[in-house]
């Protein structure tokens, strides 16, 4: 019987630390795609971030004797038209996939949650002002969006980041006006709002740890989004510019005649972009499923 | 009565009651006799049939792909539930900790689980199947916030994911027996056995709360039953009481589908077998079409010594008997019983019954019933002698005290039957007030139910059911129904065409209502009787349906209908389209903030945002930076005024001229450009729409119906590969390879539709495709998400009850409606078209707004680029608004309010 007494059921409890790997443990058993998804982000961010090391090549190494040499143990992925090797230019792709996708997805998340958490909270007219403004906000295709504002500022690393961040955290301000919107009515929220705890506080303490599981899904699907955009930017010519080597600038522009000739070209880049982007979206559904049940079939 | 067969002697006890009258009116009856105290536990009499019976099947289930019977032995039953119990103890689990609760279907493991706990002195909520199902989870929600379960069962992982994650999220750990996720089931029926199990039977008494049944919830949110140890020991001890007597030789046999969430498939089933050391095989046929053939199945192989079920299974087993005399033989050979519950039970079912048993053996059957509810945990009064009526209750069983209190003065002969005794519940979980309320001031629990004798003279007739006092029925499945809301629900569902009707239908297995119809706006409906009958009014006669007629027969029937309904003074507007007009006339006025923010977004985005559009022109040393000045550009492009100024110039421009201005390059209206090029955007993104239809919607319908195959696998992945294809890269692929295998390459000269529509239509078709590519994968998501939540509906489950062809039934009641939100998609996923479009244009050399707006952003052309912006960010509202007023034409379960 005291053995009994000295092991009573536990109350609910907080998972600190120990917790993150045992999710892993249980994304690896419950969802082995999303494991899958989430091996491969981390193989992409890996090659992300030690490009420099990885790189057999520089990303704009000019090498005319080279020129458009198909795949070879010299060259894995084959050469452009310029001599430089693919693979590395393929790797300080994902360099910048990473800086950019992170970043804006980063700034998309804090967007989204500044808005989203201030008008679920306050509701009222600034809710619903708030509300028209992202309907009309949502009615401008992404791509659209991109082309005008890059028309006006001019393309770059630094503008394409603020405007992905800001065009998706617009959109993405909804899914967590939607968390708040439910988490509001909780009475630990009344309580907090009865002892006369300041707004700050209350939205710091009280909702934003309460709406992190949909933030942390929100965070990872914006990533594969914020990607997929930066490239199709990029493609038409209108993203970080040349010789920064993106995986969408390297499907269009000089590279396109040459194609024709050199058809490897046309793999690489294309095939790093769905591979990745793929993986973000399996992962992020699998975060999805298991973080936050709610969202389960949404996009 | 149409049976002259004689009844066989029932070895019972005769029928006893005592009625004491009172000087109110009210009677309290009780049974001659009464019921021991002590009563021993359910789990002291499984400890019994394990001594006694140690090799007798307790229970058994169908397993594995051969379907074989998986027995369970009361020997081993004990064993593992002493394991399960020493676990849960060792865990700190018992009388006054919170509760475990079970999740899934009945299965070996699920009962030992339960018994597991029951010796752990925990209590068990046992939660419907159903509850971790539906689509929303809201009940199972309901259910895990009132009982706060540390510990859910769940026999599979997958099946029950979702609704283990909303426990997790509560704090509560999984078990399952496939041990996929949290403690494994396997671990606790290996625990070895400690002293502490024994020691803990010291601490479980009559009081103990052993279970929690949650109410069917037909009434608002479901209640949380509590039946202690006590009211378990005391409903079996009182089913076995009035039944014939134990035969130590002879082990009975049921075969039973019931539901153990359920109180008479846990208490009465579960409980009276344990009582009685018999065997309970579990039946995993349902009492509807084309699930019940195992039933039969398990009825021709085991002979079982009673059958029991629901209303809704008796035409099935009756259909079954009449046809097949080898199952009538197996189904009689040891029959001695035959039970209906959860509902009342048509005659013509027990005399077609009789009928049979008569012909096949030359006797009648006997048939058991009672009336019970949860919070009698079984049953509370049984008709223990032969009847040959359905809908008697019977007489309280030992133990039992029943009150009948006169319901109304105008009822005559109806009572309020109202029941006390050691079977019934101490109260609600964790609800003081339901439970106040639902006793008298003498203790006597308020059933609802009403009740009259069957013969005022003769009381040992027992009492018969008189219906609900509040207005809820229930079908012969089971189903309740809330009379009052369907009535004001249906009336308001068929305004304008009805004035008033009347619920009917309980205990049949479908609803019916009596309808009064408005006539006038049935006339002006058209409906084909009232055609008719306008015929031998003397009046016009319409030809149903409407064929067309020649010219010069003058009355033609459109033209009359459509002359009378707008000179008909009377002809009022009908509710249904009042409130439409009135929804289309918001939903549009909606639309003005959401276009003056579309409008200040354009302008912002173009004039404000920080860098200077002229000395980006003047830099990049563009069109008009030789030719124009900086006032002239400037000038041009309006910038000279105060912001405000320049923006109601500019959208006073557009909304009283039209005009978005001039190109600065070929100096020709916008609005002109722009109009010249929507029409082919609009066919790209129509094509592409078929596409997405097309693919995406039989998928997605495949997916559903094959939900978990490897097919299914398969094209959900294809999906999310297809989102993840980035359309500019096929694009390219589709230009490169086929030119450098096969030398042929995609036109690249732009054939308008006027001029050639098939060459157009073939130039358009791969654009379409690939631009369709991505929506025809979100489309078949959506599609089967929403088939299997309508393939989840009472409605289809109906449709397939009645013996609809699968096929059919997919297609003509599940697809239509899972249908209904693909149309919003189209309006969710417009944006996400034009924004494809601008580079499938580019990459195919289409002359859309894609490639204007592109041409116009490479020459720094701002008033081009300021119009395409806006026109295309105006049509996606449109299209919106265009979604949603079809959407409630589609639907008309949409309300427009």
């Amino acid at each position: 019987m005291v053995a009994v007494a000295e092991t009573t059921v536990q109350p609910p409890r907080r998972k600190p630390a120990g917790g993150a790997l045992r999710f892993i443990g249980r994304l690896f058993r419950d969802k082995p795609l999303g494991a899958f998804g989430f091996v491969i982000c981390a193989i992409f961010l890996f090659c992300g971030i030690f490009a420099d090391v990885l790189a057999p090549y520089g990303y704009n190494q000019i090498s005319p004797i080279n020129r458009l040499k198909p795949p070879s143990e010299k060259f894995w992925l084959g050469t452009d038209n310029l001599g430089r090797d693919m693979l590395s230019r393929c790797l300080y792709g994902a360099q910048l996939s990473v800086i950019i996708g992170l970043s804006a997805a980063a700034l998309a998340t804090v967007v989204s949650v500044f808005i989203g958490i201030v008008s679920g909270y306050l509701g009222g007219k600034f809710d619903m002002v708030m509300q028209r403004f992202v309907d009309a906000w949502m009615s401008f295709p992404d791509l659209i969006i991109l082309i005008v504002v890059v028309s006006v500022v001019g393309p770059g690393m630094g503008p394409v980041i603020v405007i992905l961040g800001l065009l998706y955290g617009i959109a993405g301000s909804r899914i967590i006006r939607g968390a708040v919107l439910s988490v509001r009515e909780n009475a630990y929220v009344h309580a907090a709002q009865s002892t006369g705890a300041s707004l700050p506080r209350i939205l710091w303490r009280h909702i934003l740890p309460n709406v992190m599981a949909p933030v942390i899904v929100l965070f990872t699907t914006r990533v594969g989004a914020v990607i997929l955009a930066e490239s199709g930017l990029a493609f038409l010519g209108l993203g970080v510019p040349p010789p920064a080597p993106t995986w969408g600038g390297m499907l269009s522009g000089s590279g396109r005649s040459f194609m024709y000739l050199a058809p490897w070209l046309a793999l690489a880049p294309g095939l790093c972009i769905t591979i990745v982007v793929y993986a973000i979206n399996v992962f992020g559904d699998a975060l999805r499923d298991l973080l936050d049940p709610r969202m389960r079939g949404s996009r | 009565m149409s049976h002259v067969a004689p009844m066989r002697a029932l070895d019972r006890p005769r029928p006893m009651v005592s009625v004491e009258r009172r000087a109110d009116g009210s009677l309290v009856l009780c049974a001659g006799r009464t019921l021991a105290e002590n009563l021993p536990l359910m789990i002291d009499w499984l400890e019994r049939a394990a001594l006694l019976r140690p090799d007798v099947t307790f229970l058994a289930e169908r397993r594995g792909p051969a379907r074989a019977w998986q027995h369970l032995s009361y020997a081993e039953a004990w064993a593992k539930t002493g394991a399960i119990a020493s676990w849960l103890i060792a865990q700190g689990f018992g009388p006054g900790a919170a509760p475990v609760a079970i999740l899934s279907d009945n299965s070996l493991e699920n009962a030992l689980f339960l018994f597991g706990a029951l010796r752990a002195g925990a209590t068990v909520a046992s939660i419907s199947p159903g509850y971790s199902q539906s689509a929303d989870l809201a009940r199972l929600d309901h259910a895990l916030g009132l009982v706060e379960p540390a510990l859910v069962f769940a026999q599979d992982s997958h099946l029950y994911a979702a609704a283990l994650d909303r426990a997790e999220l509560r704090g509560a750990r999984p078990v399952t027996v496939d041990g996929k996720r949290g403690v494994a089931f396997a671990a606790l029926a290996t625990c070895s056995i400690d002293a502490a199990v024994a020691e803990r039977r010291q601490h479980i008494t009559a009081a103990t709360p052993a279970k929690i049944l949650l109410t069917s919830g037909s009434t608002g949110a479901p209640k949380g039953v509590l039946n202690t140890h006590g009211n378990l020991a005391a409903s079996a001890e009182m089913i076995h009481a009035v039944g014939a007597p134990l035969d130590s030789q002879h082990v009975a046999v049921a075969l039973d589908w019931l539901p153990w969430h359920h109180t008479w498939g846990g208490n009465a089933v579960l409980g009276s077998i344990v009582r009685i050391a018999g065997s309970l095989f579990i039946d995993g046929g349902r009492p509807v079409e084309g699930r019940f053939q195992e039933t039969l199945e398990n009825l021709r192989e085991l002979s079982p010594t009673s059958f029991a079920s629901v209303p809704a299974a008796f035409p099935l087993l009756l259909d079954a008997l009449e046809k097949d005399a080898d199952l009538r033989a197996k189904f009689f050979k040891n029959m001695q019983s035959a039970g209906y519950g959860g509902a009342l039970l048509p005659q013509e079912n027990l005399d077609r019954l009789q009928d049979i048993a008569v012909r096949h053996r030359g006797a009648r059957l006997s048939f058991d019933c009672g009336w019970g509810m949860t919070e009698t945990t079984s049953t509370g009064l049984m008709v223990y002698w032969n009847v040959d009526r359905t809908g008697v209750l019977g007489l309280p069983q030992p133990g039992m005290l029943v009150k009948l209190v006169p319901a109304g003065a105008s009822a005559e002969g109806r009572y309020e039957l109202r029941v006390k005794g050691p079977n019934v519940t101490p109260g609600y979980y964790r609800d003081a007030a339901a439970t106040a309320a639902a006793f008298d001031e003498e203790g006597f629990f308020r059933t609802g139910d009403a009740a009259r004798w069957v013969d005022e003279s003769r009381p040992e007739a027992g009492i018969a059911f008189a219906g609900r006092l509040s207005e809820e029925f229930k079908l012969a499945s089971g189903t309740w129904v809330q009379a009052t809301t369907l009535r004001s629900q249906l009336i308001d569902a068929l305004q304008p065409y009805v004035r008033d009707l009347v619920i009917a239908g309980p205990d049949r297995p479908w609803l019916g209502a009596l309808v009064w119809l408005d006539e006038t706006v049935c006339r002006e409906a058209g409906g084909p009787a009232f055609r008719r009958r306008r015929r031998s009014d003397g009046q016009a006669f319409d030809q149903w349906p409407p064929r067309p007629r020649n010219p010069d027969s003058r009355g033609s029937a459109s033209l009359r209908r459509a002359g009378r309904s707008r000179s008909d003074s009377r002809g009022v507007p009908t509710r249904r389209k009042r409130l439409m007009q009135a929804y289309i006339i918001r939903r549009v006025l909606a639309l003005i903030p959401t276009l003056i923010f579309a409008s200040l977004i354009v302008f912002i985005t173009v004039r404000l945002i920080p860098g200077d559009i002229i000395d980006l022109m003047l830099s990049s040393n563009d069109i008009g930076a030789d030719k124009k000045s900086r006032e002239q550009l400037e000038a041009a492009l309006g910038l000279d005024q105060p912001v405000v100024t320049q923006y109601f110039r500019w959208v006073g421009a557009i909304l009283f001229e039209g005009s978005l201005g001039k190109s600065l390059w070929q100096n020709t209206p916008v609005m002109e450009e722009i109009l010249h090029r929507l029409p082919i955007t609009f066919e790209l993104g129509i094509m592409a729409l078929v596409v997405a239809l097309v693919v995406g919607i039989p998928i997605g319908v495949y997916s559903a119906v094959a939900q978990d195959t490897i097919g299914d696998y398969v094209t959900r992945s294809f999906a999310i590969l297809a989102l993840a294809l980035p359309g500019f890269w096929i694009g390219t692929l589709v230009m490169v390879f086929p030119s450098i295998w096969w030398g042929w390459s995609p036109e690249v000269k732009f054939t308008p539709f006027s001029q050639d529509p098939l060459k157009n239509l073939a130039q358009m078709a791969i654009p379409a495709l690939i631009l369709g590519k991505a929506f025809s994968a979100v489309t078949m998501r959506l599609t089967r998400t929403m088939m299997l939540e309508v393939m989840r509906q009472d409605y289809i489950r109906t449709a397939l009850a009645k013996g609809l062809a699968p096929r059919t039934t997919i297609i003509r009641h599940a697809l239509r409606n899972a249908l209904i939100p693909v149309v919003t998609l189209v309006g969710l996923q417009a944006p996400v078209l034009f924004g494809g479009a601008v580079i499938m244009e580019q990459i195919f050399v289409i002359p859309g707004m894609g490639l204007l707006l592109l041409e116009a952003v490479s020459q720094r052309d701002y008033p081009i680029i300021t119009g395409v912006f806006l026109i295309v960010g105006v049509a996606v509202v449109f299209i919106n608004l265009l979604v949603d007023l079809s959407y409630g034409l589609l639907d008309p379960k949409v309300r427009y309010r």
